[in-house]
């Protein structure tokens, strides 16, 4: 006898994009970094979290956010980048706890070393946010098997879309898993530990692509 | 699917047209119009005339109208692309009264179609008044700056935001190019048209034409400049960095190919340096080409090893994207736009000095497979970013956004 929810939703597996959107601030230096991040738009800081993972790319970025990735480039302050790297949006409630967190860790690299470096002005820090368009793929799912051959062919804006912008949400890759029932609940503990953050989105349907893999081949359901 | 799209799809991939196919079907039989001042000759004409058919054949009704004025028109238009280039010239009130009697004039004849437009794009400060002199439009206006407006002249800023601000949008190039405006301003680079004269396909036999015609030894590795002779340009760089290379490559030939100085009395200056820089060296071939000598280019690019844009200033560099596309390894100055494009060390690379330039041409051409993989990762990076199918896909998502907000 299975747990199948019988009744579980069609999810129509989609494609994103985004359009950058300038907002015309700027910092050149820590201090201005700092003081520019208690007021920014709150999806300018999202943005910079997770934005650089629809960037094309040819290698693993070395941090994992554009703040961190700024202070090592452009700052030359490789501490102030491991430390800004290490913040995990993920672990945060909401964005203003993570603008918070965000603003201390800068201020007590300023308070250690409170002179300042500028960027060259051509390599400021440009806050930038973004809107998001939706596309309609030619798939749709019912039962999470489906997953297991689509996954490995998905654009990367779907991987984005599914795994990081619906994150709990009802697009939610793992939302659609749990909601198939109690036999699948092993799967969707397996995608609930794969964090997105630590990973490219190459990297992130490589990973979601073997968990489905394994959890089919070992399933008697 | 038409045979235009077909083309596109070809090129640009599947679902780069499937995308547009979305994002034009609400729009399908709704009225476009851009609106600039020139319909030959520069970027913004270029990819007109490129993206309004496309947009015709993907069913939204396209129509392209172009403002015409006299010489004081045209000076102030021309000092105010300087200023807002950072120029520290103020502009005569005289010019300034042009400009805005041009607007007036133009406004007359084009308000009809204006007012009852949906989707309005106006490109750049000459048609800017537009907005203000059509209060009863009913569309979505937005107002395209192709210029690098990273630090204006402020008084000449101060004057052109304050027909700009009640856009409902604005885009620009890059970051660096934004200003404190009230609207949102997007991010949208320019593009190039994987099927026009200049980047389209070419028969080997064209390509191998260039050889003859311009004095090429196809068995020696050729280097190549495309652009105008402007100093910001820097040609006599391109030159130091060929003897730099000569030294230990003498085989080496470079081609400086760009046009249109005679009208322009800093060019013929330029030129005249550039001339004497090269001396009577056999192996420089500097070129001077027609404005419509998009197959020679596109030949020319083919036909060399080495591209190279080593720009001191440059507002985005599409003369890069268009030697990436061919497959070429690009050797770019470390500047503006040509940073968006190359990813340094994998689809080409920056470059500072003519030493620079000299230490990366050496190693490519030491490197046969580098210069492989370096031109297929260029082309394919163009593919996805740098084609007008998605350039269009943004412009036509800006729009979507602006319904929806409309909406709710």
């Amino acid at each position: 006898m299975t747990s199948k929810n019988k009744n579980i939703q069609t999810m129509q597996v989609k494609d994103c994009e985004i359009l950058n959107i300038a907002t015309a601030v700027r910092a050149q230096n820590l201090k201005e970094l700092r003081d520019e991040l208690k007021t920014i738009h709150p999806e300018s800081i999202y943005y910079h979290f997770w934005a650089s993972k629809l960037r094309p790319a040819f290698e693993k970025p070395e941090y994992n956010n554009d703040f961190a990735t700024w202070a090592y480039k452009n700052l030359h302050n490789n501490m102030l980048a491991e430390r800004l790297s290490l913040i995990n949006p993920g672990m945060f409630s909401n964005i203003e706890d993570l603008r918070s967190k965000l603003v201390e860790v800068i201020e007590s690299t300023l308070q250690q070393d409170p002179s300042v470096e500028n960027s060259k002005e051509s390599e400021q820090f440009q806050f930038t946010r973004a809107d998001m368009i939706l596309f309609n793929s030619e798939f749709s799912v019912s039962k999470p098997e489906e997953l297991t051959t689509l996954i490995p062919t998905l654009p990367l804006g779907s991987i984005y879309f599914h795994f990081i912008e619906s994150k709990n949400g009802p697009e939610d890759i793992n939302t659609f898993v749990s909601s198939a029932g109690v036999d699948y609940s092993e799967l969707s503990v397996q995608l609930s530990i794969l964090d997105p953050y630590y990973f490219t989105l190459t990297e992130l349907r490589s990973r979601a692509s073997k968990i489905f893999k394994d959890f089919f081949q070992g399933a008697k359901i | 699917m038409s045979e235009l799209l077909s083309a596109y799809a070809k090129v640009a991939g599947q679902d780069a047209v499937s995308k547009l196919q979305q994002l034009a079907a609400p729009m399908k039989g709704k009225k476009f119009v851009h609106v600039n001042s020139t319909r030959v000759g520069g970027g913004v004409a270029e990819i007109l005339m490129k993206m309004v058919p496309l947009m015709n054949e993907l069913g939204i009704d396209t129509s392209w109208e172009v403002i015409t004025g006299e010489d004081k028109f045209y000076q102030c238009t021309k000092s105010m692309h300087n200023a807002l280039q950072g120029d520290q010239v103020d502009i005569a009130d005289d010019l300034l009264k042009a400009y805005e009697e041009t607007n007036f004039k133009n406004a007359e004849e084009l308000r009809p179609i204006l007012e009852e437009t949906d989707y309005v794009i106006i490109h750049d400060p000459q048609p800017a008044p537009l907005l203000s002199l059509c209060p009863n439009r009913r569309g979505k206006w937005v107002w395209r700056c192709h210029i690098d407006a990273s630090k204006p002249h402020p008084p000449v800023w101060n004057y052109l935001s304050q027909y700009v601000k009640d856009y409902d949008a604005s885009y620009f190039s890059l970051a660096d190019y934004a200003q404190q405006l009230p609207h949102t301003q997007y991010l949208i680079p320019p593009s190039i048209d994987p099927l026009s004269e200049k980047n389209m396909d070419l028969d080997q036999s064209e390509i191998e034409s260039v050889y003859e015609e311009f004095d090429l030894d196809r068995s020696r590795p050729i280097m190549l400049q495309v652009s105008r002779y402007d100093r910001f340009k820097d040609p006599i760089g391109v030159i130091e960095a060929y003897k730099f290379v000569k030294e230990s490559m003498p085989e080496i030939q470079l081609v400086l190919a760009g046009g249109g100085a005679t009208d322009d009395p800093e060019g013929e200056e330029v030129l005249r340096e550039v001339r004497e820089s090269a001396g009577d060296d056999p192996d420089i071939h500097i070129l001077l080409l027609p404005p419509d000598a998009h197959v020679t280019i596109n030949a020319l690019q083919r036909a060399s090893d080495i591209i190279l844009q080593k720009s001191l200033k440059e507002g985005f560099g599409l003369t890069v994207t268009e030697a990436m596309w061919k497959g070429k390894p690009v050797i770019g100055g470390n500047t503006g736009g040509i940073r968006l494009q190359i990813v340094n060390h994998h689809t080409g690379f920056l470059v500072d000095t003519p030493e620079g330039a000299a230490l990366r041409i050496q190693d490519l051409l030491q490197n046969p497979d580098k210069m492989e993989e370096i031109g297929k990762n260029a082309k394919e990076y163009v593919r996805e970013n740098f084609l007008n199918t998605r350039h269009l896909r943004e412009i036509l998502s800006l729009f979507t956004i602006l319904d929806n907000q409309s909406k709710t």
